[in-house]
Parts: C-alpha cells; structure tokens; sequence
C-alpha cells in the first residue's frame, strides 16, 4: 500500500455520499466529488493506461486537463466519452472506465512487449521502414496497433447538444485568485461579467495553495465572490472550457454536465476578455521520469487537499523552483516521509519543517517496473521512494492568448513564454502574465480590467503569507544517459529530439511532425517548452529563436457532439414540406427527396411494386387525365419599371417581347454560358413577372437575380420578391384536362382562344382567387392551376373527386420523369452537366439573332464553345426486344486502339406508352448523326443504340392541343 | 423504393400544435395578412396608410397592422385583416406580392424567450438590428416581438423543420433549467 485515502480532509468531496465505479474490470470505492483519477489514486492503482507507441506504463500525472497520461474511455448510462481524462471527468456510480491503448488492461497489456524493442523503433522509423514496397500495405496493422481510446459504435447520445449564443461585456476565463478578482472588479464597473473555469468548482489553485484574502480564508473569500457575482445576475460556467478564440472576440465554451445531458457549447460574443488561465507545472528531465508514481508536484497537493489522497508514504520531492515547498511541507504534514532534492545551492526559500533537504542535487534517474521504487541523485545517492513528485517549474497558460494572434515574450527569469503585447480585447491577468505572489495576481487582475470603466469594488488584498517565483531552469541536457522523456503521452524522448536535430528537423513545427511531440489529446501541454529548450541547446539557439508550434483551437479536446448540436438527423439537411404532403401521405404516396423537397414519387403504398406502378401512373397519364403536386416549381415575382428589361437580360431568349397574360419557355446561363436554370417565364402586365424556375434551383435563381438587380438595375428599377411558398400549383395534363379542369367551374373560359398553350387566366376557386397557367412538361394538353397553400386542399379533393369519372391518376414525379422524357424535355442538371451550352440543346437562336447584352452572351463565341466536338444533346433508341440502356452508359469510339467516350445517356426509361425503351444523351456531334448506330458501353457490357432526335412521341406536338 | 415518409415527421397539424416547458409556450398563429412591400416605402406608406417605419430583429411592434423591415427597401407588412391593396407593381414607385400563406407564423412567449433567441441566433437580441430579416435556427426567417410574445415568420416549406428544432431547443432548455 503506498497511495491511500485520509481519514479526513478532502474539500471537494462529500464523504456522506459514497459511489462506486468500473475501471478495466475492477470496482473502485469513491465519494461524490472524486474525479476517476484521484478515485483511482486513493484505490492505489499505479497504472492507469499505455503509452501511444511503446505501450510503457502510464501513472496519473497530474489533476487537471494537462494530464497526458490518464485518459480512458468511459462508458455506462450516464455519460460515453472515449479518450478523456481521467483527472477531469467526475466519478460516479455506474460509470465504466477502461484504460486506453492496453489489452485487455493497462496492468497486464499483452502488447507490453514493444518496449523491448524501442531501441528499433525511434522517432520516425515508420516514415523510413515502411516505404517498401507500399506504406499502405503495412499502415492498416500500424493503425490498429497504434492509437488512443476506441469509440463505442452502438452508443447513443441521450439527445442532441445544446448550444447557446451569449453576448456579454466582460468574459474572464478562469476562476482561480486572478479570474475572481477580475469577475469583481469588471462587475463592479456595471459590466455584465460571464466567468468561466474548467473545474467543478471555483477558485483554481487556491483550492489547495495556502493563501487567506481580505483577512479570510481562501475558501471563504472564493464562496463569498461567487456567490456574490451570481447573486448580481453575472453568469459563473463551472466544468467550462474555453477552447478556442475566434475573431471579433468570440469565444467558444465548452460545458461538462454531470446529470446525463450531453457536453453544452457556448458561443460568447464579449466586448472585452480578461485571460486567467494560470500556468501549468513541467516535468523534470532524467532518465524513466514517465515511471508510474511520478507525478507533478502541484497534483500531489490538490489530491492531498481536495481529495484527501497522500499519493505515497515515502515520497522524493523534486524541484528547481519555490512552489514545490508547500508541497513537501503538506505531504510531510498528512504523515508521508519526505525527502525534498532540490536543484539550487543557494538563494533557496526556508527550509521546510519535517522534510530532508538535499540541495544542490539532481535526479539523473528513477527505477521500478510497474511502479516507481526509488531514484539516483547526480552524487550517486540512491534513495528508495513510492512516489516521486517534481516540480520543473511552470509555463503559463497561453493557448487562447496565442489563439487570438497574440505574441509571445521569452522571460530569462521566469525561464518561460509570457503574453507580449497587448492584443485589442484581450487582456490577461494571474500567473498568465507572470505573476507568482498573490498580491502581484491581484495587482495584475486590476491592471487587466482598468480599461474596463471605473469600478465601484475594491480590489481583494492578500494578507496571508505569500508565495514566491525563485527558479533556476533545468532543461534536458544533450546526450544524457537513459530514457529521459519529454512527451509522455506520444512516447518522445531527449534522444527522438537529438535525432531530429540530427537529421535536420530543426524548425520547431518540424520538430513536432517528426517526432509526434506535442501531437495529440494533450497538444503538448507539460512537454512542449521542455521539447523547444532541448532543440534550442542542441542547435546553439536561445528558446526564443527556436520559437513555439502554432496554437489553435480547441485548447482540449471537444466532443464532435458539441460542434453539431441539434443539426443531427432530420435537423441536419432538412427537406422543405409541400403544403398537401399530409394528404399525400393518406394517398398512400411513396416519397423521395428531390431537389430539396420531400415528394411523391409515386402512390400505391410502398408496398406495391414501384416499377409496375410508376409504369401504370405514366401509361393512364396519356390516356385520360393526370393530377400532379407541383406546388415546388418556382414562383419568382420581378416587378419594377424595368423588369422587362431586367428579364431580358438574365435570360438567354429575349422576354421583354412576351405579351400580358401569356408565357414563354427559356433559359437562365451562368456568366460563363452554360445553361444554369430552364422554365417558363409569365408576364402578368406591363412590369410584372413570375419566373418559374426549377424545384431545385429557387434559392440559386433568387440569389441569381437578387445580386443582377442590385449589380446592375439599382434602386428603383426592378425588385425581385420569392413567392414559391404562397401558391400550390396543382397540375392537371392529358387529354381529358379540359373535361375536368371544366367539371371544377373555375369561373373563366377555357376555350383555346381564350385560354391558349402558352397563356395564364385568372379565376376563383370558392373565395379564392386561381391562377391557371396552359404550360406542359408532359407534352400533353395541361394547365397548372395555381392557389393560395393553405387553401388547397379543398381544390385538391375536388379534383380527385371529380377526376373518378374521366378515370383520373394520381401521379408522382417519377412517372412525370417518363412523360418528360418521351417528349424530349430536358432537366437541368440531369440532362446536362456544367459543361452544357445553349446550342447544344439545339437552342441556337438567341445566340446568333440577339444583339443586345444578357448573362453568358461573350461566353457562347469562344474557341471552346464553337468547337466540332461538342456533345449534343439527342435521343436514342435500341433494338426492338432490348431493355432500356442504364443511365450514365458511355457511348464509345476506337481511337488509336483504346477506347474512348463519346458522351453518355443523361436519362432512360421504359416507356410505357410506346411500348420500348426511350433515352436522352449527350452525344459528340450528336445533332449531325441522326440515324447512325453507335457503341455503349456499360460495366464491361457492349451495346447499341441508334442517335435519333430527342423527341420520341408526339414530334409535331398535336397533343398540346388535343 | 424505400419510404422516406419514414424518415421525416409528419407535419404537425397546426391547430393544435404546441410545445409548452416552464417558462416557454409556443404556437402557430394563423388568419394574418402577410405582403413584402418593396420600392419607394414612404410612397406605400401614403397608399395604404400603414407606417413605413418597420421594426428590427427583436423589435417591438404593435397593433393589428405594422410593419417589419427586412431590407433596406423592403419591408413585411403583417395585418390581421386584409389590406385594401393590390399585389403588383404601383406606379407611385412600390410593389406589392402576398405571402399570407407563404410565410408561416410562430409566437413564442413566457420568461425563457431569451432562452430561446439565444440557441437560435448569434444576434444580440438586446442591441437589435435594422433589420428583422435574421437566421433563425439556420432559416431564414423574420423575427420581432409582438406585445410580450415574440414572432417568428419563416417560409412555410421549412415551418416544420423550425417546429422539429424549436421542440428540441425547447427540451434544452427545461433541461439546462432544471439542471
């Protein structure tokens, strides 16, 4: 037994209220409060994980988010996590913790064996062992081998994350002694103040540093200003990260709950931010210092403190600086026998009561297997110890000032990277900025916050003793004896550094890539400076020159939930809903997804076979009447003096021509020529259009014409107001339309000199007002009957009703694709591809006749645009007995020996009406070759298929009238 | 062919649709008159007698007849009876399009309003803005208060995807409040 629980003590736990948990198969015993790893510590478990690459024992190290060594996955029916700290997350009842990178745990890892083996396996030997004969022969084993933590793929979340925009006038990230002051101060300038901290509680270090504030104890003075911030309405996160700074100040929190919920992202928009992220205590550099048992000396405090944990009985103490006094001083006080070596012979705090001092001296190495057992000081003194704690002094917090494009200064006397100058909105305050003393943190909170306005709050003074910053730098010296690591969590050692060094990898970001140091769940947060400061020895440069990798978000690890909240699932892409899609599900309408929209494909239940159905629904469409939801087509209103004149140029076919109450078919180009969007365009009067674009392309077309008038038109000349929404448009086609549009008594003449193909009328339905529209998109006599959304239903139903005597069909839009398609009628984006100009639909008049400017006019000359070759679009037909040609099938010529595409089939179906198979293409040369058979070529299969026009039924258009 | 019915919720009926947590009701407002008024604002104003004056995101309108800015020169004109005008281009330099139907309305009301807004939108719903014209929730949509409710009106094709996450950001909310 070395670690154990007190029997009193513990400030952050409540001993009345016992849990227990699962770790790699075992029961740990806890209280509500202990985190798994000071839970894990009192249970005396040394190893808690593997090292990434030589699967080395890992111990807890320290007891905040710098841990690099504890991280687990943790399942049970509260929370999934993999590959978190063990030294952050909460431990619970019910929870399940499994060690990462061990099989089957971290005390017996089969894999274990590796190690043996690192003298063959330094940095980078995968870069230069694998290469032959393929890395990717050997990267799937590598893989599975290599890598940290495992995710569930059964989990489930409880529930989409929550994310919450907040805006404030102060955020103060970090809660410790330079957090608080600056929340009090700013609130006490009449700001609205959102304090952040990534603990469960309040207070940072002096939680467990000796300190007493205003003439209290440090507890009472952390109780009393929180409260008092939360009780002027100030908001105060606790188990909050701020991970990440963006630009205009906003910051991004990440909030742990303990109750089920899923983690909650904050998205703060501060006017000012005051940076408290304290600073975070280094390892000492000599030889097997990753031993289990080796731990920061600041953690050994917070477990004794908070926890109530004494991590050893018999316990060195390292240190090259001030703060690891306290330490000894605390683990000697709760009955552990301390030995304090310090490196410095001189200038050294008062020696501590009922520890050994030993100055002057250095750890040069540790011993033990699974555990630490003692250690060797440079004199050759050997002393025996179940945990070593060392402090090699401490690096500031600075990844959200770095973040924020803020500069660092190198400080000699703090041996450490402080915040340069200042960055606009950002301030920093506590041991970020350099300050050890409570009183300095307290100085430097006021400082960080004097911009803010005048406070009405007087600064909290410290009055208890205070601590001081003496330090002298102990970095990894060149060529030291052993393994002496730097990075614990990526298994990098002086030695991986020395060879980087040794082949050129000097810069610091190479350094990184080539070593995996300061990669990972950590980021380098205990090994970073210590990696740069050996480079920098190595190379002949300061640490300065060497410089720091590049910080970016997130500061810790974020869960992929948090970053998409609610838009999971059917919140994610959502579909528009058509106004009668209730009624169409009581059809029994089978739905699919086009264009954006959630829409019938055909009806009949999805049961029915879909082939024979959408067969049957096109075959009854020609013969008698069918009724189609076509409410998604476009309904773009372009009014204004100038609208005609506005159309004219956006589209490819001069509209300005088109009379009152009549339509006319068109095409919309992109700048560069090629058809962007087709449909029908309706003059309504003198200075008023409805374009009627494409189901897919409304947003695109609105955009479109939005950005043309405002580049070009101006102000009151022509606007532009989206309308798809307000009107069912409810198609009726065939060749009993007329009977039952008719039959509905639409109040206005249907003859066709009243009502012509091509012409709107307007009449009533009841009380509302109907638009029809004499248009196909089957090649048979249609109207679109145009009404207000929520009043179609009624319409609808009389339609259905009505349409039982002419032997109506209900269709959906894949038997509308048939229709289409037998008459030659193209949709973009399926029938053409980004590459598809006017001409090539055999749509050359505009190009040759128009003398005046429209979109993509300059882009139809070109060389390109021109040429021979370009594919065409036609219509193809195979030998009578053969089944429809697959969609995407190339067409193929020999040239030179290989094959080569022609083009290929944009649609095909079975046509029902015709009775064989029908198919449109874009075919090279294809307007020119009419009639010639050509090859097809689809999944190794050989076909034939003869080039026709693209119209198969109906060419001379007598059904549009009959 | 597989169903994708199956995959999307019905479309509430919206009646009687409601989601209601502590501090938090929410419903569909049906029977308003809802134009985009674009152009000359000052000369509709005159025309129909309906301030050109539209509120901002957040904003507080009144009455049975107001207006909502959500451009420059274009504004939503929300009118609990229909107004006496009529859709198209008027010569005094304005056009007019109805989208009573196109545009469906949400009222939210109760002390977690902010609660609300703040999952819906980066915007600070106490400093507003010109324009009501925001993203909402990822739509599009126009967004004010009305009395002591605040009203969302947004494209009828997304009006139960807005309904879909509203029901969730609701549950977030009793969730963060109970918690």
């Amino acid at each position: 037994m070395t670690a154990s629980r007190l029997s009193s003590g513990g400030s952050a736990i409540d001993r009345s209220r016992p849990i227990s948990f699962n770790f790699d198969g075992r029961t740990v015993q806890g209280f509500e409060g202990d985190t798994i790893a000071s839970a894990l510590l009192a249970a005396d478990v040394a190893v808690v994980g593997r090292s990434f690459k030589y699967h080395r024992p890992r111990g807890i190290w320290g007891a905040g988010v710098e841990e690099p060594n504890a991280l687990v996955d943790v399942a049970g029916s509260v929370r999934a996590t993999p590959n978190t700290r063990a030294t952050t997350e909460p431990a619970r009842s019910g929870l399940v913790a499994k060690s990462v990178n061990a099989s089957p745990n971290a005390a017996a890892d089969r894999n274990a064996f590796i190690d043996r083996f690192s003298r063959f396996i330094p940095a980078a030997f995968y870069y230069k062992t694998f290469m032959w004969p393929d890395w990717h022969l050997f990267e799937p084993r590598i893989r599975a081998v290599a890598g940290l933590g495992k995710v569930d793929p059964d989990w489930k979340s409880p529930g989409p994350a929550d994310q919450i925009n907040r805006h404030c006038d102060v955020l103060v990230v970090g809660a410790g002694p330079a957090g608080l002051a600056a929340a009090k101060l700013a609130a006490g300038a009449g700001k609205s103040v959102i304090l952040v901290d990534d603990q469960p509680l309040p207070g940072g270090s002096l939680l467990h540093r000796d300190a007493e504030i205003d003439g209290k104890p440090a507890a009472a003075w952390i109780d009393e200003t929180a409260a008092e911030l939360k009780g002027a309405g100030h908001l105060v996160l606790s188990s909050t990260t701020a991970f990440g700074i963006y630009d205009h100040n906003l910051i991004a929190l990440n909030q742990r709950h303990n109750d089920g919920r899923p983690d909650t992202l904050w998205r703060v928009r501060s006017r000012q931010i005051v940076l408290a992220t304290g600073a975070i205590e280094r390892p000492l550099p000599f030889a097997n210092n990753d031993l289990p048992g080796i731990m920061s000396a600041d953690a050994a405090l917070a477990y004794l403190r908070r926890y109530a944990v004494l991590v050893g009985r018999r316990i060195v103490v390292a240190t090259n600086n001030d703060s690891a006094y306290e330490v000894a001083v605390a683990l000697a006080t709760a009955g552990a026998d301390v030995t304090l070596v310090e490196i410095r012979k001189n200038a050294l705090p008062a020696a501590p009561s009922g520890v050994k001092l030993l100055a002057g001296r250095t750890l040069v190495s540790a011993r033990g297997g699974m555990r630490v057992e003692g250690v060797t000081l440079d004199d050759g003194t050997s002393l025996a110890a179940d945990s070593v704690v060392v402090s090699g002094d401490w690096t500031p917090t600075v990844h959200l000032f770095c973040q924020a494009r803020g500069k660092l200064a190198w400080d000699e006397t703090r041996a450490a990277f402080l915040p340069g100058d200042p960055v606009e909105g950002i301030s920093v305050a506590g041991a970020l900025s350099g300050a050890v003393a409570l009183s300095d943190v307290f100085s430097s909170a006021a400082k960080a916050t004097s911009a803010i306005g005048e406070t009405k709050t007087k600064a909290p003074r410290s009055t208890g003793a205070e601590a001081t910053g003496g330090v002298l730098a102990a970095w990894p010296i060149p060529g030291a004896k052993g393994r002496v690591w730097i990075d614990y969590q990526n298994d990098v050692t002086a030695k991986d550094v020395e060879l980087a060094a040794r082949e050129n990898f000097v810069s610091v970001e190479h350094l990184k890539r080539y070593t995996t140091l300061g990669m990972a769940t950590d980021q380098g947060k205990t090994s970073n400076l210590v990696g740069l400061a050996l480079m920098a020895n190595i190379t002949g440069r300061t640490v300065p020159e060497v410089g720091t990798t590049t910080y970016r978000p997130p500061f810790t690890p974020v869960p992929l939930a948090s970053f998409s909240g609610a838009l999971g699932g059917e919140l994610m892409s959502p579909v528009r809903r058509l106004p009668l899609e209730n009624v169409h599900r009581a059809n029994r309408a089978v739905f699919q997804e086009y264009g954006g929209w959630l829409r019938p494909a055909h009806y009949g239940g999805a049961g029915a076979d879909a082939d024979r159905t959408i067969q049957d629904e096109a075959r009854r469409a020609r013969q008698s009447v069918a009724l189609f939801d076509g409410s998604t087509l476009g309904k773009i209103e372009v009014m204004g003096p100038k609208a005609a004149e506005f159309v004219d140029f956006i589209y490819y076919n001069t509209m300005s021509t088109l009379k009152p109450g009549r339509c006319r078919y068109g095409f919309m180009l992109s700048e560069n020529g090629v058809v962007f969007d087709d449909g029908i365009l309706v003059r309504l009067d003198e200075n008023r259009f409805v374009v009627s674009c494409s189901t897919s392309h409304v947003a695109s077309v609105h955009a479109r014409l939005e950005e043309w008038r405002q580049d070009r038109f101006g102000r009151g000349a022509v606007y532009i107001h989206n309308a798809t929404s307000e009107m069912a448009t409810l198609t009726v086609s065939g060749p009993n339309s007329k009977k039952l549009l008719e039959a509905l008594d639409l109040g206005l003449s249907l003859d066709d000199a009243d009502l012509p193909h091509m012409a709107i009328g307007e009449g009533r339905f009841g009380e509302d007002a109907v638009r029809i529209a004499r248009v196909s998109f089957t090649g048979d006599r249609s109207y679109e009957v145009s009404i207000r959304a929520d009043r179609a239903e009624p319409l609808w139903a009389r339609m259905q009703e009505t349409g039982k005597a002419l032997d109506a069909v209900t269709i959906g839009l894949e038997a509308l694709m048939i229709l289409r398609a037998e008459k030659g009628y193209i949709v973009i984006g399926k029938d053409t591809d980004g590459t598809t100009l006017p001409h090539d639909l055999g749509v050359d008049g505009p190009r040759t006749k128009r003398k005046n400017e429209y979109v993509g006019r300059r882009s139809l000359f070109t060389d390109v645009a021109v040429q021979d070759s370009r594919l065409q679009f036609v219509g193809l037909t195979v030998a009578e007995g053969e089944p429809p040609l697959a969609t995407g099938t190339h067409a193929i010529a020999k040239s030179g020996g290989k094959l080569r595409s022609q083009g290929f089939v944009t649609s095909s179906y079975h046509s029902p009406t015709l009775g064989r198979p029908i198919a449109l293409a874009l075919i090279e040369r294809g307007a020119s070759r009419h009639g010639e058979t050509i090859d097809l070529q689809h999944l190794g299969m050989l076909r034939h298929a003869t080039i026709t026009g693209p119209c198969a039924f109906d060419p001379s258009g007598e059904r549009l009238n009959a | 062919m597989r169903n994708l019915a199956e995959k999307w919720a019905v479309v509430p009926d919206w009646q009687t649709a409601a989601i209601e947590v502590p501090g938090l009701a929410i419903r569909s407002l049906a029977g308003l008159s809802q134009y985009l008024v674009s152009g000359k604002l000052d000369a509709w104003s005159k025309a129909s007698g309906v301030s050109a004056l539209g509120v901002g995101a957040f904003g507080k309108a009144e009455g049975d007849c107001y207006a909502a800015q959500v451009a420059r020169d274009r504004m939503l004109v929300v009118s609990a009876t229909p107004l006496g005008i009529e859709p198209g281009w008027h010569d005094a330099g304005f056009g007019v399009t109805v989208v009573s139907a196109g545009l469906q309305v949400f009222e939210a009301e109760g002390s977690a309003t902010a609660e609300l807004i703040a999952r819906a939108t980066t915007l600070d719903s106490s400093a507003g803005s010109a324009s009501a014209a925001l993203s909402f929730a990822g739509a599009n949509a126009v967004v004010y208060r009305h009395g002591d409710r605040l009203r969302i009106h947004v494209d009828r094709g997304l009006a139960t995807y807005l309904w879909t996450w509203m029901e969730t950001a609701a549950r977030n909310i009793a969730a963060t409040a109970k918690g």
